[in-house]
């Protein structure tokens, strides 16, 4: 099928020259029949239910409030968003996507009672050729704790992984679901860059966070340099809920990236900690928007990026604070580490106003390794390749390390020191 | 709380229950009723006909004549922008765009006639000449009325002239060399809708070597009702030398739209220094579509200090193209935007050369349901090396029913580069109002004292005159009085 798409529009227009407003995603792929994921086995309080069409799922949104009219007040500013009920980052071409293409959502209901730091991992394992769009919507309800990683990638190592002896998950093929991550992390088949596999991967992933439930969505993507990746994501939390989404774009050689944060409630609580690694040929186009409704909400977004050789990275990021969302605080950080003369890297952190009574800050870092820096670790006898790696490292580990699977730490930091041997 | 009472003002209260005043802007608003038979206007609108009949008014030379009929078909070819504040008020059909007092232009302020010359003495340009100013000029609708520049100055070989006369005078070729190539009639609609109605506006010539230690300054007042006003200001400011130059505006306020889209073009030779401040102060129902750029050559340096307090709705980004190997930008403004105004501000820095530096500071301040848009771009070129900018941008809200956004975009081709950026969005501290209470200051004057501060990385910048002048003019927004 054939879609030319719009995606990652700039909440607000700026000028046209700069090419910031919007991405172009030209798409005429025929995707494979869609894959449902079935876990062998789920946590009691964990349920999913498989291929729910797109106006169904609507229709869901609706019963449970998501949406909010005063988006439709402001539509001229947002005349991509405001034809969503739950927003993404993405936007609305996506929605169309799904629905032309009669993409069924997974729908993961977690129960109050689900109250757990142990990971349950989704593995969506690529081979060559695959065109592949994916579809969740993940309800945790009231006072429910999860973490859920979603782990995209061209091999099946860790579907190697023997299933947990406490029968909670079992690991399948193509749905590696394991809570038991404990593969050797000296595996030197880890973290191997191939490019010879090429694929899509379009993914859109909503969460909708009822009062006090806790969520840290963690998605890692290491396809092949020959994938074009796109992660179309959505928010929308209650009051004192916390959502923390943790991303790693390490190996795709073309990724688009939305994220569009709702804070609804009272006191919600939202963190992003973003890792990229933009390699030679290779190109990323960002949006993330967090958008604050609620009185005291509270959200932090960190980007760490490195580019590398002629990488083109586009970043867009949004701290929009509403009219009513009082003692609000918002804070977006970029830091870009600059490694090839022929880097293209742009970038447009938007703070929007309309409550007098908040803290916004947004900050961005972009450069080079400072000559400072170089020479210290040059004068303790590391070498300026080697010295470009530890900074790289430190930079996305200091993300990765809020994953809670060693195995796929060591796998990400393989990967830094593949790119850089 | 007290609010002054020594001027009248309209006081409405937030929901908060904190005193707003809708603005006295006395001092800038009177208006001197024009006499139809004093003045020569062209039809309202945009034809070929009207740029012609503007070109003979203005005994044009040829060249001129065809670059202005060119630039009408490109206005009629470029769509209005669609970001940025809407302007559909702005119906270019009703807009006079030549209005000029049939009294020539004099170099004796006693010649200028009675009602033009009390327009500015109430604005105290006069005075501001005798004590300030090595040099002045003031535009009254599209002309100059007046123009002079001190003898010393002239001594030196500084020009310092309406735009008119360099057209047509000694420095023709230079003025013909440069008019509208750093902003092209295609850059964007209302540059070519300049090129095509331009009037008025002044030249400068600073000689290489020439350090002008007073400013020169020019000062554009906007009198006639529904009338547009597009000065050009072209200033070339030679190898070594050293000028620092003050643009003044105002209008009084009509109940039709006004438009102002002028056009600044700044040469900054090989190690020059250029500091280019403006006080703008447009009446809230003008557009004020104004386009400014700056090209720097190797070692040289341009300062923009920019005030911008009127106009209904504003599009103004003035830009510096860093060309030259070490050469050096700042732009230093701040933007307060009250009842009924919506202000699109900030700055462009275009990095060419190696080892260039840019530095931007704003500070953006809304009340009363005023929209505050902070924009800007940074673009360091494939080949700038050693490059380095840093922006630092500020928002103040004074209440909820006002907006302020901040659009920095930043794009970088190299490696070999630094860029620093750093936003911030907030309110005026409950603890600091409180502390100045407690000293005796009112609350509305604490408030008033609080944004003067936030405001006071621009003001310091400015001559002290100046400064007392923007000081006075956040106050008259704060307090009204």
């Amino acid at each position: 099928m054939k879609l030319n798409a719009k995606v990652n529009n700039l909440p607000v227009l700026t000028m046209n020259s700069l090419k910031l407003n919007a991405a172009p995603l030209d798409i005429d792929i025929e995707f494979k029949e869609n894959r449902t994921l079935k876990p062998a086995c789920l946590p009691k309080g964990i349920t999913v239910e498989s291929g729910v069409g797109s106006d169904e799922l609507a229709d869901r949104f609706k019963k449970l409030g998501i949406g909010n009219p005063k988006e439709m007040i402001v539509a001229g500013k947002y005349p991509i968003y405001n034809t969503q009920g739950f927003a993404t980052g993405m936007g609305s071409d996506i929605d169309k996507l799904m629905k032309l293409t009669g993409t069924g959502a997974d729908v993961y209901t977690i129960d109050s009672s689900y109250k757990s730091d142990s990971p349950i991992l989704l593995h969506y394992v690529f081979a060559d050729g695959d065109n592949v769009l994916d579809n969740t919507f993940i309800h945790a309800k009231e006072g429910s704790e999860s973490t859920i990683i979603m782990y995209y990638s061209c091999d099946d190592l860790i579907a190697d992984i023997k299933p947990g002896d406490d029968g909670k998950l079992a690991a399948d093929k193509n749905t590696g679901l394991s809570d038991n991550l404990t593969a050797d992390i000296n595996d030197d088949r880890l973290g191997i860059l191939t490019a010879d596999k090429k694929g899509f991967s379009g993914n859109q992933t909503r969460v909708y966070l009822e009062k006090n439930a806790k969520v840290h969505l963690i998605k890692v993507q290491m396809l092949d340099k020959g994938f074009l990746f796109f992660d179309d994501i959505g928010g929308y939390s209650e009051a004192d809920s916390s959502f923390e989404v943790t991303k790693l774009e390490l190996g795709a050689g073309n990724v688009y990236d939305g994220l569009n944060e709702a804070q609804m409630g009272y006191r919600s609580d939202f963190r992003v900690n973003y890792g990229y690694i933009g390699l030679p040929d290779t190109v990323c186009d960002i949006n993330y928007n967090d958008v604050f409704w609620g009185k005291k909400s509270n959200g932090v977004m960190r980007f760490n990026e490195a580019l590398i050789g002629n990488a083109k990275k586009t970043f867009r990021g949004t701290v929009d604070f509403r009219e009513g969302c009082k003692a609000a605080s918002g804070d977006e950080q970029e830091d870009v580490l600059l490694f090839g003369e022929d880097i293209v890297n742009k970038t447009i952190p938007l703070i929007l106003g309309e409550e007098e009574d908040v803290e916004g800050r947004h900050a961005a870092t972009i450069g080079k390794l400072s000559d400072d820096m170089l020479f210290y670790m040059q004068s303790r006898g590391i070498d300026k390749r080697k010295a470009e790696e530890l900074m790289v490292e430190a930079s996305i580990t200091s993300i990765s390390s809020r994953i809670p699977s060693e195995e796929l730490q060591a796998r990400i930091t393989q990967y830094i020191r593949n790119v850089f041997s | 709380m007290e609010i002054r009472k020594d001027t009248p003002i309209d006081i409405e209260k937030d929901k908060d229950g904190i005193l707003l005043d809708d603005v006295n802007r006395e001092l800038y608003d009177f208006k001197d009723e024009e006499k139809d038979e004093d003045f020569y206007k062209v039809d309202e609108g945009l034809t070929p006909d009207i740029i012609r009949e503007i070109s003979e008014e203005k005994n044009d030379p040829e060249w001129m004549r065809e670059f202005r009929l060119k630039s009408l078909e490109i206005y009629n070819n470029i769509e209005v922008p669609d970001w940025g504040p809407p302007i559909d008020g702005l119906d270019m059909d009703r807009i006079v765009t030549y209005v000029r007092h049939k009294s020539d232009m004099k170099s004796d302020w006693n010649e200028v006639p009675e009602d033009i010359k009390n327009a500015f003495e109430k604005l105290g340009i006069p005075q501001a000449e005798r004590e300030a100013l090595a040099g002045v000029g003031a535009q009254y609708d599209s002309e100059l009325v007046y123009h002079n520049v001190r003898e010393d100055v002239k001594a030196d070989g500084v020009i310092y002239t309406d735009m008119e006369s360099a057209l047509t005078g000694e420095y023709a070729d230079m003025v013909k060399e440069h008019f509208m190539k750093l902003v092209p009639p295609t850059d964007h609609k209302f540059a070519a809708l300049h090129g095509a109605v331009w009037s008025g506006g002044s030249f400068v010539y600073v000689p290489k070597g020439v350090k002008v230690d007073i400013p020169l300054q020019s000062y554009f007042r906007l009198n006639a009702r529904g009338a547009g006003q597009f000065e050009h200001t072209l200033i070339i400011v030679d190898e070594e030398a050293d000028l620092h130059f003050i643009e003044g505006c105002s209008a009084p306020k009509y109940n039709v739209a006004n438009l102002h889209a002028g056009c600044v073009e700044l040469y900054v030779a090989r190690n020059a220094h250029l500091r280019y401040s403006t006080i703008e102060n447009w009446s809230k129902n003008m557009y004020n579509l104004n386009t400014k750029r700056a090209l720097v050559e190797e070692g040289g340096t341009i300062e923009w200090i920019s005030g911008s307090f009127g106009s209904h709705e504003s599009y103004l980004y003035p830009t510096s193209v860093l060309k030259g190997d070490d050469s050096h930008a700042e732009f230093t403004g701040v933007t307060f935007a009250g009842k009924g105004q919506n202000l699109d501000t900030g700055a462009k820095m275009i990095h060419i050369g190696r080892r260039t530096s840019s530095f931007i500071d704003t500070k953006s301040i809304c009340k009363s349901g005023g929209i505050s848009t902070y924009r800007s771009s940074v673009v360091i070129g494939k080949n700038a090396e050693g490059a380095k900018a840093s922006v630092n941008c500020g928002s103040l809200m004074l209440d909820s029913i006002s907006r302020s956004d901040t659009v920095p975009a930043i794009e970088m081709r190299t490696d070999k580069a630094d860029v620093g950026h750093e936003a911030k969005i907030g309110r005026i501290s409950d603890e600091a109002v409180f502390y100045l209470m407690s000293r005796g200051i009112t609350e509305a004057e604490a408030r008033a004292m609080i944004v003067s501060g936030f405001a006071s990385p621009v003001s310091k910048e400015l001559p002290l005159e100046y400064a007392a002048e923007m000081n006075n003019l956040i106050k008259l927004e704060m307090e009204g009085g």
